[in-house]
């Protein structure tokens, strides 16, 4: 039924401020969060303080970051709601806006808006162990949800991190891997290369096998797996080696995205808008989507 | 999906020769400074601009002319618009709402162009978001729909449960001779003709009348509609669609031929997709959106270079699948009015409804819905 009365014209919802709009943000602090540079971590506070404080959004959600004139990126929160401050975006230079974004420095304006998108299913989460795999820049996908569960401890039960990327200088929120997490209660943190140098003494494994080796247990637990196509595909064939069901299988998916809202008509996954009713799927859910990504 | 019900409000017969009045009527009940949306000639293309009331055609053009071939969609979403404006000075950035659209008459859009504007409700006007510019326009803007005289080649509404005379829009005008019947649709549509009513050369009609009429231009079916039922909507069968026809070969069949030129979502009234581009000048510059099409390999390609629909085979069943399966399957209607533009402007002859009987009969073979067809475990 449609909302607006098509009989008077008239509409019973409140005008509201176009959600194409961007808030402006303010860049409180920009973070390198790898050795290599390669990934800067933008905290930023909307400029309009009621806007700012009054900003809801779960993790696995996503916000838009702008550099005005040249682009809007959709992009995971890396910080988590538990954690009131500044909205964290974690980005690698990978395109022209991404790339603009690494120029700004503290202190200069960005557009923000958001959050977007369904985030991970926190209540179906309560209680579970937590594993989460992560290749590459996919840790910014997990980061916020990671510290929300960290947090959050007495909710769920025993949390691994287990993450890999092409060398020590890719691995992304160092601080957190080395320092922050592995301190957690009953948290433990494994970390994998590629490729091993003279700094990197731990395992030199692809994130598939090295998984195995870990051999985690499906009984009560959920894994979440963020990462590059490719590590994704060999991962999920491990996983089912493992014995994990597709629906204790959480994953987050990107696609094109230009409004962030379901109607620009890029992101469907079939009937399903990855920026609306994603990005975060089950496994079994996907399985019922065409298989384009 | 059910018809619409033919309309039930007042009723008027106006001279033909007298269309100016209903113009002058509508305008001055959409609102101050109401503009007016009329077909206009461009070289040998008929298409939608704001014009002065003189300047709209005659009365005897919707007679001679099955449609335009341009839509007027652009008069709910024209094809380059502002979201927002911004100034930037040293370290201070403020961003500018652009001012209200106007309100507005559409004078004579035919039935299937306007159901579009309803199937497009669902997407920007009845979504968790609203899409504000669009909702602005739709409520500000009256919708004269003129109900079809003839219907040419390519027309198909009949196909998609529509029909030369559907109800749709604030006032139907029936063609009957060289007089209008006008009848009310909405409330909207009630304050046109008590405005139409004082004065000139409108006379009392019965509703009957009315009715009669409609339904006679109703019954007329098309070559297409005839040729073409498409009446399984895929929301009955949630997950026999997708696998079925995501892996059907007619893709593989269709696409060598298809050009990638977009014309076919560019002249389509219910395509809606967009793009949001900034375009600075100096240190101000505007954020606008403008249409995009779906045919274009770049309207996929991710940041970083990866494209999950590289090929015109990804691109043409995503088009065609977007329109007769994915969108029914959320929305509960056709993403198509059967307007037929797609198939005049396609150079190389892709016809939607050919598309369609194709995947309908897909379902049919598939049999009744089964529980277990949820779980899409085809694929």
């Amino acid at each position: 039924m449609a909302v607006v009365d098509k009989q008077c014209g008239c509409d019973s919802r409140t005008p509201a401020r176009n959600p194409l709009i961007p808030y402006v943000a303010t860049i409180e602090k920009v973070v390198d969060e790898a050795e290599s540079g390669s990934v800067r971590n933008f905290l930023v506070t909307i400029d309009d303080r009621e806007v700012h404080d009054s900003f809801s959004y779960i993790p696995g959600q996503c916000g838009m970051i702008s550099v005005i004139g040249v682009g809007e990126s959709m992009i995971a929160y890396a910080s988590t709601p538990t954690r009131p401050g500044p909205l964290e975006f974690a980005v690698k230079a990978a395109g022209r806006n991404t790339n603009a974004l690494h120029e700004l420095r503290a202190g200069q304006k960005v557009g923000v808006r958001g959050a977007y998108g369904n985030g991970f299913p926190l209540e179906a989460m309560k209680g579970k162990n937590i594993i989460y795999v992560a290749g590459g820049i996919g840790m910014s996908g997990l980061r916020s949800m990671i510290n929300y569960s960290l947090d959050r401890r007495e909710d769920f039960g025993r949390i691994q991190v287990v993450y890999g990327a092409r060398t020590r200088g890719e691995l992304c929120f160092k601080e957190d891997l080395f320092e922050n997490w592995p301190k957690a209660p009953d948290t433990s943190v494994h970390l994998t290369v590629d490729v091993g140098d003279e700094t990197w003494d731990g395992p030199v494994a692809l994130i598939p096998p090295y998984l195995e080796s870990l051999n985690p247990s499906p009984e009560g637990s959920v894994v979440i797996v963020c990462g590059p196509p490719i590590m994704i595909k060999y991962t999920l064939i491990s996983l089912a080696r493992l014995g994990f069901q597709p629906e204790q299988i959480i994953l987050t998916m990107e696609l094109k995205m230009q409004c962030g809202i379901g109607i620009c008509g890029r992101c469907n996954l079939g009937s399903k808008y990855v920026c609306q009713d994603g990005p975060v799927f089950t496994l079994a859910e996907l399985e019922t989507l065409p298989d384009e990504y | 999906m059910t018809a619409t019900p033919f309309p039930t409000g007042k009723v008027l017969r106006l001279p033909g020769s007298s269309l100016d009045q209903l113009v002058q009527a509508a305008l001055r009940a959409a609102g101050d400074g109401a503009v007016l949306y009329a077909p206009v000639r461009s070289g040998e293309t008929w298409t939608w601009d704001i014009v002065e009331p003189a300047a709209a055609p005659k009365a005897e053009w919707w007679t001679r002319t099955v449609n335009t071939d341009l839509s007027p969609k652009n008069a709910m979403m024209p094809q380059t618009e502002d979201i927002a404006t911004w100034r930037n000075r040293f370290r201070d950035l403020e961003i500018i709402e652009p001012p209200a659209p106007p309100h507005a008459v559409v004078l004579g859009l035919r039935p299937c162009d306007a159901a579009s504007f309803d199937i497009l409700d669902d997407i920007l006007y009845d979504g968790e978001f609203m899409d504000e510019t669009y909702r602005t326009r739709r409520l500000r803007t009256l919708l004269l729909t003129w109900a079809c005289a003839r219907t040419g080649p390519a027309c198909g509404c009949d196909a998609f449960d529509l029909s030369p005379a559907a109800t749709a829009g604030d006032v139907m005008i029936y063609p009957d001779g060289d007089d209008l019947l006008v009848a009310a649709v909405t409330d909207r549509g009630n304050v046109v003709l008590d405005h139409l009513a004082q004065g000139g050369d409108a006379r009392d009609a019965t509703v009957d009348e009315a009715q009669q009429l409609a339904g006679t231009l109703a019954a007329r079916t098309t070559e297409i509609g005839r040729r073409v039922k498409l009446d399984v909507l895929p929301i009955d069968r949630p997950g026999a669609g997708p696998p079925q026809a995501f892996d059907s070969p007619i893709w593989g069949d269709l696409a060598p031929r298809c050009l990638s030129c977009g014309t076919c979502t560019y002249v389509c009234p219910t395509c809606y997709c967009f793009a949001v581009n900034d375009e600075p000048r100096g240190s101000d510059g505007r954020r606008v959106r403008t249409w995009d099409s779906c045919q274009y390999k770049d309207f996929f390609t991710m940041a970083g270079g990866h494209n999950p629909r590289p090929s015109k085979v990804e691109r043409v069943r995503q088009r065609f699948m977007h329109k007769l399966t994915f969108h029914p399957e959320r929305y509960n209607r056709w993403l198509c009015v059967g307007c037929g533009r797609c198939v005049v402007a396609c150079p190389v002859g892709l016809h939607i409804a050919e598309v369609g009987a194709v995947l309908a009969e897909a379902m049919r073979q598939l049999g009744p819905a089964k529980e277990g067809d949820l779980d899409g475990s085809g694929r």
